[in-house]
């Protein structure tokens, strides 16, 4: 502990007393309910290397934090040395509207970039479930993503540039600030979704799209899973300018309930279908893919839902809140929440599987899914969130697992009791690859003294 | 080569042959960049996965550097093999190895051509998006190894984007995965970091690749300009707009002059610059954008438009875009192409700096290139055989990409680093940033045997202090160079 105790000291001298968190202070920085014994907020890149100077001196386990919003992905940790918080490295360093780009630093605030984004007609295409704290260089550390995927992609379709301090201080950078590029090994791809295992991401230049000149949200209720395996196809295939397919079954809309409106029930499916461009050009595609819908042979004739714009909009951060995964200290999960990656064909089949595996627990377990993209979220509720059956719920996720298997998905188990994140892998099993990634993490952090533990593998 | 491994690599790929005569190694002693050159000590053919894996350990065991090739047409030097290493020619593997259209996939061998996929699924109604200019011939393996890009990555995006899995053989033979056909695989994204890795991390023997449907109209549009300077400022109009058109590429007049001579296209010769700007995707609201588009340039001084009004004229459009590099060569025995970006709204200066450089150097400079990536394309006209004006090209060459990277840009958009413009990579990269790359290099190809000498230079600039393969291959290159400046032929 003195050790710890000397860091302290060196740190503050590095950043000053209002940086640094120790003692009781720290409670709110827990991570799986793992404390940490100190917390520091450098103001800028230089005090981040020195920060990490110190903490290679000191063999200190670092744990890069931005809001703090998804703390809780991962394999929870043993012990917590030291939480780098990058929060205040707030500015916008480079933004050139007619280039499509722009450079911030890594503690922006993601809805704080968007409105000023947006202020020019902008946005960056990324639309995944965030707090008002949350931050760009989290959203690039845990590569989250949301419904608007299907036509613009993920980070890795996005993220142009980074700087990065490593952990023995050094800061380097990669990529540029040119929208194509291969100057280089593409070393972005490897920092998306690292989980700050691979060293602290400090600087992120963006490629940026218009927005769109407007949006028209459709819903569809399909009787029965089986018609999905239809129903999907032909929205994919249709010439749409198509920005969201969203799947949600029953128990899903029956959580979004109050958004939803007067979406009635009897419908076990609900498609949510996003399409974009003018108003006179949406409407347009709206009414073909209702007709197309319409004519497709399906065991019961699909359902047409339709929202006033802003109920549109409502439905959406409906979505978003019900798949984003909370890390708020001391906050007990009610539910499992595990991201499934399936082909697009296997969705309706794996709908089904999911309403099987619910009825065996007696509780319907909530669905929802970008179906487009085969990306899959499910729910497993918990009986009693205060006192979890650990064992029970292991046997649901190992059933579920086996499902995945069956199609030749993974999973990641993005929220959970500690108590069932320490009795399984959170990121699924390891594959060939995982030789080259231990190596990989190796050779950026020799020590295993960042992030330590908590991603795929236990890396 | 020893006789001895020469049979044993025959022995790996029979029936197959393996090349090792001086003149069956001359086809194989450069790419599409013909200023270096250096001849392999074999050639050899394998024809499936299990014949890499055998021949890369065969190298692995007996320390001799390999390099995978596709169809040869890189433009940066990556398929060279330095230190007299083995070629593993890829070609024979260019099959598609499933179709599903579904869920717009394709597993694909890394020889296949990267045309030859559209044409395959182009009547189910499908492509494959990224399209280099020389589709006709080049590899997926290749597209993946210099993640490739084309006209249309504006809108659609470069290799990287298209690619979901590899298959990959590692230096020392061990067989490993990323990726897949399905999305968002938990880990580190190998699949991302490999491709562009210009074949130094090892060698690919299945891609699983998306497929995008095909757009549902289109419009080709060419603008016509009084100058460069006016056309460039019409493509930050046209984007700033909010229009992201499927392709928006630029051609200036000595471009134009030589595109006409050879095709006939009916281009107006007194055109400072030509835009050919192609909306794609759903027929909704195209009319509209046009109109915008026609309406911008307009306003940017555009003296006139010429809308494609059917699939011919489309084509006839396109085909003066796509064979413009081949019709350059007409106005000069040898060019050089350079690959640089910049920022779009610097287009301008960097055009009237191009200039500049084309007078200071007294050579002739043409432009055909993605303006709307900023993704410049000069191509610098000299004749190989005045020894002078090679010098001049190859100063021009740097002054051009000091140009870019001045501008806020990059040294490749497409072309990759390779052998050619690494030792450019310290105007752009610290040490530590390159150290970065090399210590990743080593994760992948601890021994260097896998493409050696290339993207990174190392002598004298790592703070690894490893020995590198750098040092031995130097006076090779400078051989090469020599030789290609005494007159061995640069391909136009």
């Amino acid at each position: 502990m003195s050790a710890l105790e000397g860091l302290a000291t060196a740190l503050e001298s590095v950043v000053g007393n209002d940086a640094l968190r120790t003692g009781a202070e720290v409670q709110d920085y827990a991570i799986d309910g793992v404390a940490p014994s100190l917390v520091v907020l450098p103001a800028d890149e230089a005090q981040i290397g020195e920060v990490l100077r110190l903490a290679a001196a000191y063999k200190a386990t670092v744990f890069p934090r931005g809001g703090g919003s998804h703390m809780s992905l991962g394999q929870p940790p043993t012990h917590v040395d030291l939480v780098l918080s990058v929060q205040r490295l707030q500015r916008q360093l480079a933004y050139e509207p007619a280039d499509l780009t722009t450079t911030v630093q890594a503690g922006v605030c993601f809805t704080e970039l968007q409105r000023v984004l947006r202020a020019n007609g902008q946005f960056l295409a990324l639309d995944p479930p965030v707090a008002a704290t949350t931050t760009v260089g989290g959203i690039v550390a845990t590569n989250l993503s949301g419904p608007r995927r299907l036509l613009y992609g993920t980070a890795r379709d996005m993220l142009l540039g980074t700087a990065v301090i490593s952990v023995d201080g050094t800061r380097t950078k990669a990529g540029g600030r040119v929208v194509k590029n291969v100057t280089g090994y593409d070393l972005n791809k490897l920092y998306i979704g690292s989980l700050g295992t691979l060293a602290i991401l400090v600087e992120l230049t963006w490629k940026l799209h218009p927005l769109p000149p407007g949006e028209l949200t459709l819903g569809f209720g399909c009787a029965q899973a089986a018609d999905l395996a239809t129903v999907l196809p032909t929205v994919l295939q249709l010439p749409l300018r198509l920005s969201s397919l969203a799947l949600l079954n029953a128990a899903a809309c029956q959580a979004m309930a109050a958004q939803l409106g007067s979406t009635p029930e009897e419908a076990p499916y609900l498609l949510l279908v996003r399409l974009e461009g003018t108003p006179a050009v949406t409407q347009n595609q709206g009414q073909r893919l209702t007709e197309a819908l319409r004519r497709a042979a399906l065991g019961h004739p699909v359902t047409v839902y339709t929202w006033s714009t802003p109920e549109q909009a409502q439905l959406w951060e409906a979505l978003a809140g019900l798949l984003y995964c909370e890390a708020s200290v001391g906050l007990t999960p009610a539910r499992l929440l595990v991201k499934v990656s399936l082909l697009m064909s296997d969705v309706p089949a794996f709908c089904q599987d999911v309403e099987t595996l619910g009825a065996r627990t007696g509780m319907a377990w909530p669905l929802a899914a970008h179906a487009g993209n085969g990306i899959v979220y499910v729910h497993i509720p918990i009986r009693q969130p205060e006192a979890p059956d650990v064992e029970q719920l292991l046997a649901s996720l190992q059933a579920l697992d086996q499902c995945v298997a069956r199609y030749q998905g993974h999973r990641v188990l993005e929220q959970a009791p500690v108590a069932v994140k320490q009795h399984c892998q959170v990121w699924g099993p390891c594959r060939d690859d995982f030789t080259l990634m231990r190596a990989i993490k190796t050779s950026f952090d020799p020590q295993h003294r960042l992030n330590p533990g908590r991603f795929v593998g236990g890396l | 080569m020893d006789t001895h491994l020469l049979q044993e690599l025959a022995a790996i790929v029979a029936p197959m042959p393996v090349l090792s005569t001086p003149e069956d190694l001359l086809v194989y002693e450069c790419d599409g960049h013909t200023l270096d050159k250096a001849p392999p000590s074999a050639v050899v053919f394998p024809t499936t996965t299990e014949q890499v894996v055998a021949i890369v350990k065969l190298a692995h065991q007996h320390t001799i550097p390999f390099v995978a090739r596709g169809a040869g047409t890189g433009l940066s030097g990556g398929a060279l093999a330095l230190d007299g290493g083995i070629i593993i020619e890829m070609c024979r593997m260019n099959k598609i190895l499933s179709l599903d259209y579904v869920n717009q996939r394709a597993v694909v061998q890394p020889g296949l051509v990267n045309l030859h996929l559209s044409l395959a699924v182009s009547d189910a109604g499908y492509y494959y998006a990224p399209d280099p200019s020389s589709q006709g011939s080049c590899t997926i393996g290749g597209n993946v190894a210099e993640n490739s890009g084309g006209p249309h990555t504006l809108k659609y995006g470069v290799t990287t984007n298209h690619v979901l899995g590899l298959e990959v053989v590692l230096p020392d033979g061990t067989l490993v995965h990323f990726g897949g056909a399905t999305l968002d695989t938990p880990g580190y994204d190998l699949t991302g970091l490999f491709v562009g890795s210009e074949g130094t991390f090892g060698i690919v023997t299945e891609v699983t690749v998306r497929l995008l449907r095909k757009p549902q109209a289109w419009k080709t549009v060419l603008a016509f300009f009084p100058s460069a300077e006016a056309a460039s400022n019409a493509v930050s109009g046209i984007i700033g707009a909010g229009i992201i058109p499927g392709a928006l590429e630029m051609m200036d007049n000595l471009a134009i002059q030589a595109v006409e001579a050879a095709i006939q296209a009916g281009l107006p010769l007194d055109a400072g610059a030509l835009l050919l700007i192609e909306l794609d995707g759903i027929a909704d609201g195209m009319e509209e954008d046009a109109t915008r588009i026609a309406d911008i340039c307009r306003q940017h001084g555009c003296q006139g438009v010429r809308i494609a009004q059917d699939e011919a004229e489309r084509a006839l459009l396109w085909k003066g875009r796509k064979e413009a590099f081949g019709a350059v060569g007409r106005l000069s025995p040898n060019y050089y192409t350079h690959d640089g970006v910049i920022p779009r709204t610097r287009l301008p200066e960097a055009l009237r700096r191009l200039r500049e450089i084309s007078a200071t150097h007294h050579l002739r400079i043409a432009n055909v290139f993605h303006a709307g990536d900023g993704n410049l394309h000069p191509l610098v006209l000299y004749d190989e055989r005045d020894t002078a004006e090679v010098t001049r090209v190859l100063q021009a060459g740097e002054a051009i990409l000091r140009t870019c990277v001045d501008l806020g840009g990059v040294l490749s958009g497409e072309h990759g680093i390779g052998l050619e413009k690494k030792n450019c990579m310290p105007w752009l990269f610290s040490d530590d940033d390159l150290a970065v790359m090399h210590h990743l290099r080593q994760v992948f190809n601890p021994h260097e045997l896998c493409n050696p000498g290339k993207i990174i230079p190392l002598r004298g600039r790592c703070r690894c202090g490893a020995v590198t393969t750098d040092d031995a291959v130097t006076p090779a290159v400078q051989e090469a160079v020599a030789a290609a400046l005494e007159g061995a032929h640069v391909r136009a």
